[in-house]
């Protein structure tokens, strides 16, 4: 039973564009849900502790820090503006005090720093309480500076640049299992980072043919193994995962298992090349499993078994006898993302209308809900949303014209742990819980 | 939303059209109208602040798709067979380079489609346009200097799109077979055009001859070719 948290973000109906929520990412361990948007900035927020004080606060998320991670910049060369747009973050696993999370936009990538202040040093020799520098002369004693507790300040600052490296647009950045490299893919290369390393990457994969004219795939999203740190995984606009083991050559561009499912010619259409792009890939936390989402379904795959998926949900079916019309304005582009919930059990994805979808792997039951302010109630039971698809509709059903295919959901987070989902629409960002009882 | 359709068209319960039966006439209305809108997007798409290599690559393979099925079907009248030689003119315009000569190329005044009282007799002029250009262009190239290639279907140039450099996206789209390196040899003028018609070979990810998405602007004139 999932049931309406909280909401962040503006509620009128102008919507700025940078306001527009470009990824959404929890924390390792859940404590934070970090946001990033169409005008570059970041925005964290964290857990609150439940306490029995403020029960109305039990496990809310709150704003723990904002900062602008990129700014707009312009390629002199080609003429083109560089998008601020951050299209991934992905958090660094928690070492000591202080979060560190990667962020990118389409062509730079940076870690930043998160780190808490709550205490300051005060009793300066040199200095006075308000920075104004002593008169040398007339200290006549040392002291030892004490710290002294301040109200807490979060501070994010960027610590390493990873620049220069992508002539194409990044889309998918993944940390290692060994926690020191990273990589960082395009439409055509992926490259290897390491964390410490700003000035150099190695290229592992490029699949930019020697002529440009011959270009009829690209890379649509790629991932890390979550154990196997020599294993990662990319997917291609032609609906096909390679998977790639970097102990087999520097350069990967020979795969080691290649994923894909036949055709099926009955359904073959203009189209059909299209939906079958993949626009997200993600390994189970497990690491038996990868989830990939195309246009109208989500498959997951048995990484022992290449020819076929072992389970295919469809999202949105109702729209395949609509795929014209959706090539027209655009849509059939759009990019859906997915998640797995952190017992591998259920896996979630977007939708049009606002609606986004569950699917239970183990019940195979499916839910649609929707993130509506209409909903938005404090701890108000979501209601299941159903498409009609035949002539009837049924009540507190809706058309499939009636759709509002601009309220699209493509950016969705499961928590690591519990069952709290956070869903971007638009501009703003809901949270969910699940409530057993 | 709205549902779009080609005008004069009547909503069906399956929009889509059936692989097996290409000989209606609804199916070649709407690999017309498939073809129009494909050639708009990528127009369109060579002209967004953030042209999407994924995008344009779809884009691409839907049109290259769509010729070939157009070629592969006999002509049912001689009207409905003018769409693939029109569609392959139009692939080699969007092939050719812009590097090189600095100068912007003359443009040539296009003929509208209104003023033609056949509906593909308009795409018949414009094949010779293209087959004639294609000859300049040629001629040019063996000379080995860079030349612009002459062509109705190019629209205005700006500086930029001349220097795009090496190495970068949209220069890597931009760069065509016709030519832009003089290592590559010539292709004879006879088997110009035909020759860019690409294969379908959905397999293969690296065909002999792809579209390649440049930044010009396809022909206006098929634009106003709606059914």
């Amino acid at each position: 039973m999932w049931c309406f948290s909280q909401v962040k973000g503006a509620i009128d109906e102008d919507v700025a564009e940078a306001d527009i929520i470009s990824t959404v990412e929890f924390n390792y361990s859940g404590e934070l849900l970090a946001t990033g948007d169409k005008g570059g900035r970041v925005v964290i927020f964290q857990h609150e502790q439940e306490s029995k004080n403020r029960p109305h606060l039990r496990g809310e998320y709150n704003v723990y820090s904002t900062f602008q991670s990129h700014e707009p910049e312009f390629d002199y060369l080609k003429s083109l503006e560089i998008e601020e747009k951050i299209n991934k973050i992905r958090w660094l696993p928690q070492q000591n005090a202080a979060h560190f999370l990667l962020s990118t936009n389409d062509k730079t990538i940076k870690l930043w720093k998160i780190s808490e202040r709550d205490k300051r040093a005060e009793g300066y020799n040199l200095k006075d309480e308000d920075g104004r520098l002593r008169d040398p002369f007339r200290i006549t004693s040392l002291r030892v500076p004490v710290l002294m507790p301040m109200d807490l300040m979060v501070e994010a600052s960027p610590r390493r640049i990873f620049a220069n490296a992508h002539t194409y647009h990044i889309n998918s950045i993944s940390v290692n299992s060994d926690h020191e490299t990273y990589l960082s893919a395009d439409d055509l290369r992926i490259n290897l980072w390491h964390l410490e390393i700003t000035d150099r990457s190695f290229n592992i994969v490029d699949i930019k043919p020697a002529n440009m004219e011959e270009l009829t795939e690209v890379i649509t999203a790629a991932e890390c193994h979550p154990h196997q740190c020599n294993v990662f995984v990319y997917s291609s606009s032609k609906g096909t995962i390679r998977l790639c083991d970097m102990r087999a050559a520097a350069l990967c561009d020979r795969h080691s298992k290649f994923f894909e499912e036949p055709e099926d010619p009955s359904s073959r259409s203009f189209f059909s090349e299209i939906i079958s792009s993949i626009s997200d890939v993600k390994f189970s936390h497990s690491g038996r499993y990868m989830m990939t989402r195309d246009y109208l379904s989500v498959k997951v795959w048995d990484l022992n078994m290449e020819n076929r998926p072992v389970e295919t949900y469809q999202v949105h079916e109702y729209l395949r006898s609509k795929l014209c019309s959706l090539y027209e304005n655009d849509c059939i582009f759009d990019k859906f993302e997915c998640c797995w919930n952190g017992s591998d059990s259920a896996i979630m994805t977007g939708s049009y209308n606002n609606f986004f979808r569950m699917f239970d792997r183990n019940t195979r039951r499916d839910i649609t809900l929707e993130a509506s302010r209409e909903s938005s109630k404090p701890r108000a039971t979501l209601k299941p949303r159903k498409v009609s698809t035949g002539g009837k509709r049924k009540k507190d059903e809706i058309s499939v014209d009636s759709l509002d295919f601009n309220k699209k959901i493509l950016h969705t987070a499961w928590h690591p742990k519990d069952n709290v989902i956070a869903v971007a629409a638009t501009n703003n960002l809901y949270i969910f819980q699940d409530k057993i009882n | 939303m709205t549902m779009m359709m080609p005008r004069g068209q009547k909503r069906k319960l399956s929009t889509e059209e059936d692989a097996s039966d290409y000989r209606a006439p609804t199916w070649e209305s709407q690999q017309q109208f498939l073809l129009t809108v494909s050639l708009n997007k990528y127009q369109c798409s060579q002209q967004l602040r953030e042209p999407s290599l994924r995008r344009s690559v779809l884009i691409a393979n839907t049109l290259r798709q769509i010729s070939l099925q157009m070629s592969m079907v006999p002509s049912v009248n001689a009207e409905v067979s003018q769409p693939p030689a029109v569609i392959s003119s139009i692939l080699a315009a969007l092939d050719s380079t812009i590097d090189g000569n600095p100068q912007p190329a003359p443009r040539i005044p296009l003929r509208p489609l209104e003023n033609m009282s056949k509906p593909y007799e308009g795409s018949v002029a414009l094949v010779n346009h293209g087959l004639r250009d294609h000859g300049d262009c040629r001629e040019q190239q063996e000379d080995g200097s860079m030349e612009v290639m002459r062509s109705s279907y190019l629209g205005d140039f700006t500086v930029e799109d001349l220097f795009q450099d090496i190495d970068t996206s949209l220069v890597d789209m931009d760069m065509g077979g016709i030519g832009h390196r003089s290592t590559e040899g010539g292709h004879s003028a006879g088997d110009d055009l035909f020759m860019y018609l690409p294969p379908f070979s959905p397999h293969s990810p690296f065909s002999p001859h792809s579209l390649t998405p440049t930044s010009q602007n396809a022909h206006p004139a098929l634009i106003g070719q709606l059914a």
